[in-house]
């Protein structure tokens, strides 16, 4: 069990960090398109595009990773005040069941879009005519990332209630 | 189901999700899909699937991570330290002139960063050991630090500003331009209160000793005026670009970034941790921003088809108030609904209830847009869960109480008020320098 804990701990961990490189790379592209167009006049077709698809697809991925960081904001004004087993309870009560039900939905219907995107060769609509499936195949991807990171923390809060202490 | 019951029952288990602890991004996304699915069944769930693949494909959304891997990495290159030098060796020698170094510095530091947290931790860690040392009053130099930082939400760039711009289809570079001015208002507002104050009472914010003050001499006031200079430029790169229509805001946030970066080369603080950790840090703030935006999304969505939009906006059109009156009671509920929701959920979930309203009884959505974001500032510092408050409280030394901190706002949060009021009465203020932009 523990060995699950870790190896889903370290999948957030490092798609959040591979991923934040995407950042970079927008930054890079961005400021080497302005300067094409500006400087030199020749806007590339691609530049544009490539920025959105970069700044898009970390949007999806920080969700794990934000995740396995606690940072997902909530209102402490209760939650804080209360033990780490109240924590727990009201955790895998009400928490898990919404959270596995929303990144359940993503994973099942984004599922089957990303497929018919691969099916029909669906292409992004400007000049640039990149394929369309590899953006959408990130939302289940990213929605599967976060349920597994919502598994492990089912897991903790489970043993937290029986007492076992931190896993 | 009515809209009535469907506004009992979305909004009412939402505030009960959130009183128990649930993040808010899935306790707006599960209610949005719980009702949702209530309503019209599985059907509904590829419409808000395509909802978030849209938001993944917006043009104007890549300035909210570039602009924040610019802050982080900002913030990494030291150059808070060397603005807090340049301001300390002009205003130190004055009465109070810590706390105006305060918020001297948090004002640039707002044009640089889009949040209210950075200044807010940088000042507690640099200037708030500084003024204590020095016996400032507590709760001036507190109110200081706080009133300042969250001055980072309205000065631009803002996250603020960019998800409103994108929710009520303001232009992003107009609602930047219209921010700067309320802004500086409000921190010569900070600025003449501190001085006025420790001018009459001298004790609040004690002068340096005469041995002191002339330790200082004109040529290290100088030197250290030189700190001042990257942040300038980068500033008038960023803002320059866009107010003259060069750079949309993502353009200016990715060259501005790339400033960033250079700033920190300059300072010899570009190293590959330094850049490694504004990324990771940039990832942190995307996950929470926008997985608020998607769940925010599917909950607004579905409780416009539900009809619910439309008779809350029937429900503040009735009001017998006339159209100022019910700017004014919208303003108040998003106060109120500051002082405990984060700051994005509330642009999500209020701007496609309010802006409609707001126009329909002939106000300019720009204008409100500013009006909305001092509102938040209000909310900011509000007692008992402003943010700035705790983002202070995490790094203040242990002899500052909370008491001291709820009581070092109400000054502030008046000039607030008196900031607010002037920009209702002469809308200029916000107007202004976005009517002067080229387009």
């Amino acid at each position: 069990m523990k060995s699950f804990l870790s190896v889903v701990g370290s999948m957030s961990e490092w798609s959040g960090k591979i991923f934040s490189f995407l950042v970079l790379a927008a930054a890079l592209v961005v400021t080497y398109e302005v300067v094409m167009r500006y400087a030199f006049n020749a806007p590339t077709v691609w530049g544009l595009d490539m920025t959105i698809f970069l700044c898009g697809a970390t949007y999806v991925m920080a969700g794990a990773y934000a995740h396995y960081h606690n940072a997902h904001v909530r209102i402490e004004a209760l939650y804080g005040r209360w033990t780490p087993r109240t924590r727990a309870i009201v955790d895998l009560l009400v928490t898990a069941p919404l959270f596995f039900g929303f990144c359940g939905v993503l994973v099942w219907v984004g599922t089957g879009w990303t497929w018919e995107a691969v099916v029909k060769g669906t292409t992004y609509y400007t000049e640039w005519h990149a394929p369309i499936w590899p953006m959408r195949l990130l939302i289940p991807l990213a929605a599967f990332l976060l349920l597994l990171q919502g598994l492990a923390k089912f897991i903790r809060d489970l043993a937290t209630i029986k007492g076992k202490g931190a896993v | 189901m009515s809209p009535e019951l469907v506004t009992v029952v979305m909004v009412g288990s939402f505030f009960v999700l959130l009183a128990v602890g649930v993040p808010l991004a899935w306790a707006a996304a599960a209610v949005g899909l719980g009702v949702g699915f209530i309503l019209s069944g599985p059907d509904i769930f590829p419409m808000l699937l395509y909802r978030i693949w849209n938001t993944m494909c917006s043009w104007s959304l890549i300035a909210v991570p570039l602009f924040v891997f610019m802050a982080n990495m900002l913030q990494y290159s030291g150059i808070a330290d060397d603005l807090y030098e340049a301001f300390y060796r002009w205003l130190g020698p004055l009465r109070g002139g810590l706390a105006m170094t305060s918020v001297g510095v948090c004002t640039i530091m707002a044009a640089m960063l889009g949040t209210a947290g950075a200044g807010v931790t940088i000042m507690g860690l640099i200037a708030l050991p500084a003024m204590l040392k020095r016996k400032y009053d507590k709760r001036l130099a507190c109110g200081s630090i706080v009133a300042g930082g969250s001055l980072g939400v309205l000065i631009p760039p803002s996250i603020m500003f960019i998800i409103y711009g994108m929710f009520a289809g303001v232009s992003i570079g107009k609602l930047f331009m219209g921010g700067i001015v309320p802004g500086l208002l409000l921190s010569l507002l900070y600025i003449s209160y501190i001085g006025g104050k420790c001018y009459l009472n001298p004790q609040a914010g004690p002068a340096p000793s005469k041995e002191e003050r002339a330790a200082i001499t004109l040529r290290q006031k100088i030197t250290a005026s030189r700190g001042l200079i990257l942040p300038i430029l980068l500033i008038v790169a960023v803002l320059g670009s866009i107010f003259s229509g060069i750079a949309t805001p993502g353009e200016a946030a990715g060259v501005g970034a790339m400033g960033a970066m250079l700033c920190a080369a300059v300072r010899r603080q570009l190293t590959w941790q330094n850049l490694k950790l504004s990324l990771y840090g940039t990832m942190r703030t995307i996950g929470l921003v926008m997985w608020i935006v998607f769940g925010g999304m599917i909950f607004i969505t579905i409780y416009t088809l539900a009809g619910a939009t439309d008779f809350v906006s029937g429900v503040l059109f009735a009001l017998p108030l006339g159209p100022w009156g019910t700017l004014i009671v919208i303003q108040l509920m998003l106060i109120l609904l500051g002082m405990v929701l984060e700051t994005i959920s509330i642009i999500v979930l209020c701007v496609p209830i309010f802006v409609p309203v707001i126009t329909a009884l002939g106000f300019c959505p720009l204008w409100f847009g500013v009006l909305f974001n001092i509102n938040l500032q209000i909310a900011y510092l509000s007692p008992p869960f402003g943010y700035s408050l705790f983002y202070l409280k995490g790094v203040a030394p242990p002899e500052i109480s909370v008491t001291d901190l709820y009581l070092s706002v109400w000054p502030f949060i008046i000039l607030q008020l008196i900031g607010l009021v002037l920009c209702m009465i002469f809308p200029q203020i916000i107007l202004w320098l976005p009517g002067m932009m080229i387009k």
